[in-house]
């Protein structure tokens, strides 16, 4: 919504029809103390200027300053300088826009003191400036499989990818995006798989962005969501190539953008969200058990809490018999209904989960201790809970934890409570309306256009088992038909050419 | 805008209202139900009643109290005498200190006076009750129920629906619950029979045989064997043991098991008689040793032997029944299944008379082992 609200007041409003000349774009670069202007030859009217923040110094010094010095002589005009440095990428500007976003991305300008009219532009970014070196993935872990994984800078991540699937078929489509500072954002896609309508969809929303700064990917995604009011993410983001990729040979659209080590991944569907690549490396039978724990887990995580709520505020007869003494008997002492109880365990795992993501990994392993073995036994013996719920309550953490995408997996944390809430009103009963609620939410939902439920829902045949396993190889020799993929079939395998008679066979 | 597309934006606008105003009455007019959370309820386990001497009922619910231990070791009786079943709930809610809820309740237990004089008002009673489920058992006592549960509740265990229910499962005693009870009690043509129970010598609570249940009042008492006898005929998977004596011998015994039971009848109307074809497939536990079984001869001599035996037995059986003008085996209904004409009253008054063939086909699964 945010992006189409602004659409429609961008008319008038835009930074970049302001008129400026290069005099003015350095006057105001020159605020800044890292735009920095000197000149490299000696009673010679030829100024140089950049930041010095953007910049790699060793090629100014090597390639450009050397070169100017060694043949200063010959230097009359700006194209002379052209032909003395070594370098790709020098252009020489007049245009005040084109020489403040240069400078800006890196470049240096090099331009006579008498004349501001005429720039030579020189290409001298150092991109991987700041950034990390191991590109390790550091929230998407796999045990076996690549452990590469995207980091800050763009380059870095669109080599990763190419380097992967080197075919020309790969197409990358560069956007800008933000008013205020400009962020690199590249749609990639593959040429003949990928259907144009998702493409075209992706860059109407991206052009049709009017923000100011983009930090991040994963803020980009909720930007050009189809819906922004839902706790559910609408594109898978990952950070692990291998999942770039396949998405890419399925047919979807990988969005990257700079300084931003997570790829968003659209159209997705709901149940990708619990397919891991891990899966692949895996033989399916294990793969598909793996994957079916996750859904699973997912489905005990949202409920857990909220059953025993219900059954424990309405429905006590279907409680068991032999459950009937430990349950009642450990909450003998506790004097808050199961709804209270419920709640303050939900918020305090939670308190320890957003205080483990925030604490520094160092003063962690305390957290672990005081959370798990402190809190734990603790508000057991002050009566404060009952200890069949501080299992229930710890199984659904842990299993909401299973659900490979975090995105995900804190959407999937936070229906918890409205269910939890719902029970305690209307016990069972309040738990059904929940999940028609929920039901009603998620088919409504689309992402790229594309509903976010399928094939569950609308019913598309033959995608609903891989679904909910992973299908072996041969099996799974097509893409799904129903994200309208421009070609189908993947590979096609050969049959088994293993004779059947001969001793190997008795 | 346009008077058409108006129209579509208000016709949208009423759809959504409509939703609204629909999930809100669902939601509203349900109404509030009182929260019944797990520790504050008095959960009855048995119930039983007796006939108090006034002609009033008497009830006993055992109420175990988790709160002070896991254990099962402090059971509350609650006993209460009360013009009508429905008094109950308000009575006995004076003894205890949280709610009293039936839905728990797994086995409810008659006095045997009590089923004497006759059980229907209670009955109509389990009905309007939807807190009771039907997988629970009826069973009646030998004893008064008051004095049966306050012997079970000395065993400090609640597990009164297990001892009937096993034996249902891989004994003698023939399937039952209150869903069939309800089906036969209510049914034409057939007599309701519920498990019994008794205390024996030592005091404690034994399961034992049936107590046959007609026009609302316990009739007889079938004991252990004939019960197992008749769990073989009724039940399509009886396990029940079954033993021949066939002399004055330690070795001249039979015991077979049961393992499917299949009963047909037949209803001849020209000579107004009844046949029953059991066919049996047993295991043989134990047979005399004079007896080769792998000897085809042998086989076949032992089961007609015991299929001769079981006739007899059954013969017995049905006259028992005959005797004593009951039917739990459904005679009259298997014959109202095949007569157009037929009626109760006249039926039943005929009944004693009606001949009843018998013929068993045994088959035997396997010998020797004990399963």
């Amino acid at each position: 919504m945010l992006r189409r609200k602004r659409w429609k007041k961008k008319t008038d409003k835009g930074y970049e029809t302001v008129e400026k000349s290069i005099v003015k774009v350095f006057e105001v670069a020159s605020k800044s103390s890292d735009f920095i202007t000197f000149s490299p030859i000696k009673d010679f009217p030829l100024q140089i200027s950049y930041f010095e923040t953007l910049i790699d110094k060793t090629i100014l010094q090597e390639s450009v300053l050397l070169f100017l010095k060694e043949k200063a002589n010959k230097i009359q005009t700006l194209s002379d300088v052209v032909s003395i440095i070594p370098l790709e990428g020098i252009t020489i500007s007049n245009e005040a826009n084109q020489v403040e976003r240069a400078l800006l991305d890196g470049s240096i300008a090099i331009y006579m003191t008498d004349n501001k009219e005429e720039i030579l532009l020189i290409e001298l970014s150092d991109s991987r400036l700041g950034q990390r070196e191991t590109n390790d993935t550091q929230n998407e872990f796999s045990v076996i499989g690549p452990k590469i994984g995207f980091i800050e800078d763009i380059r870095t991540n669109l080599n990763l990818i190419r380097e992967q699937i080197n075919t020309a078929d790969l197409i990358y489509e560069e956007f800008t995006v933000g008013t205020r500072a400009k962020t690199k954002v590249v749609v990639a896609y593959l040429e003949g798989i990928t259907n144009p309508e998702y493409v075209n969809t992706v860059r109407q929303r991206i052009s049709d962005l009017d923000i100011d700064i983009s930090f991040d990917n994963t803020q980009l995604e909720q930007l050009i969501a189809d819906n922004s009011r839902t706790p559910f993410p609408l594109y898978i983001s990952t950070e692990r190539v291998d999942r770039a990729v396949e998405s890419l040979v399925q047919g979807q659209v990988v969005m990257i953008s700079d300084k931003s080590s997570y790829a968003i991944i659209g159209p997705a569907t709901l149940m990708e969200f619990f397919s891991n690549p891990e899966d692949y490396y895996l033989p399916s039978f294990i793969a598909s058990f793996f994957k079916l724990i996750r859904i699973i887990g997912m489905i005990f995580s949202i409920f857990a809490s909220a059953f025993y709520v219900a059954i424990l505020t309405y429905h006590f007869e279907v409680i068991p018999k032999d459950l009937l003494a430990p349950i009642i008997f450990s909450r003998a002492n506790v004097p808050f209904p199961p709804v209270a109880e419920a709640l303050f365990l939900e918020i305090t795992i939670d308190l320890l989960r957003e205080a483990g993501a925030r604490l520094p990994s160092k003063i962690g392993q305390t957290l672990g201790i005081v959370g798990g073995i402190v809190i734990g036994q603790a508000t057991v013996e002050a009566a404060l809970t009952s200890t069949i719920l501080l299992i229930l309550v710890a199984l659904a953490a842990l299993s909401s934890f299973t659900t490979p995408i975090y995105k995900m997996s804190n959407a999937v944390r936070l229906l918890r409570y409205p269910f939890i809430l719902i029970a305690a009103i209307w016990g069972g009963f309040g738990i059904f309306i929940g999940i028609i609620i929920l039901i009603v939410h998620l088919s409504r939902l689309k992402s790229l256009g594309v509903p976010y439920l399928l094939p569950l829902y609308p019913y598309r045949k033959g995608g609903v088992g891989s679904s909910f396993i992973r299908p072996n190889y041969p099996a799974h020799s097509k893409r799904s038909w129903y994200l309208r993929p421009l070609s189908v079939i993947r590979y096609s395998p050969s049959t088994d050419k293993d004779p059947k008679e001969g001793l190997n066979h008795e | 805008m346009n008077r058409k597309s108006w129209q579509a934006v208000m016709k949208r606008v009423f759809k959504n209202l409509l939703l609204y105003v629909l999930m809100g009455c669902m939601i509203t007019l349900l109404g509030c139900s009182r929260t019944k959370i797990v520790d504050d309820v008095s959960i009855v386990h048995v119930f039983g009643l007796d006939l108090a001497e006034n002609g009033e009922i008497l009830g006993t619910a055992l109420i175990p109290d988790y709160s002070v231990s896991a254990e099962v070791d402090h059971i509350l009786a609650v006993e209460e005498q009360v013009p009508a079943g429905v008094l109950f709930i308000p009575e006995m809610s004076r003894h205890t200190s949280t709610r009293v809820e039936l839905a728990k309740i797994r086995v409810i237990v008659f006095g045997k006076d009590f089923a004497e004089n006759g059980v229907k008002d209670m009955v109509d009673r389990f009905i309007f009750t939807p807190e009771l489920g039907t997988n629970i058992q009826i069973a009646v006592t030998t004893h008064t129920a008051n004095e049966t549960l306050k012997t079970f509740m000395q065993e400090q265990s609640l597990t009164l629906i297990d001892r009937i229910e096993h034996n249902m499962i891989e004994q003698g005693q023939p399937q039952m619950n209150l869903h069939y009870f309800l089906n036969q009690f209510y049914g034409e043509g057939m007599d309701a029979y519920v498990p019994m129970i008794t205390i024996d010598n030592q005091n404690r609570i034994k399961v034992d045989g049936i107590g046959i249940i007609s026009k609302s009042k316990l009739k007889l008492h079938l004991p252990e064997k004939e019960t197992s006898l008749f769990s073989l005929i009724k039940d399509k998977r009886a396990q029940a043991t079954y033993h021949l004596d066939l002399g004055e011998k330690r070795d001249e015994n039979i015991t077979l098991r049961g393992f499917r039971s299949k009963s047909e009848w037949e209803w001849n109307k020209e000579k107004d008689e009844v046949t029953l074809n059991l066919k049996l497939k047993v295991t043989l536990t134990q047979h005399p040793n004079r007896f080769d079984l792998s000897k085809t001869e042998d086989l076949q001599k032992i089961k007609k032997l015991i299929a001769k035996e079981l006739e007899e037995d059954i013969h017995n059986l049905l006259a028992t029944f005959k005797e004593n003008e009951v039917d739990p085996l459904g005679i009259g209904n298997i014959v109202r299944s095949k007569d157009r004409t037929w009626e109760k009253e006249s039926f039943y008054r005929k009944y004693p008379d009606i001949p009843i063939h018998v013929n068993v086909d045994v088959g035997i699964i396997h010998s020797g082992l004990e399963n």
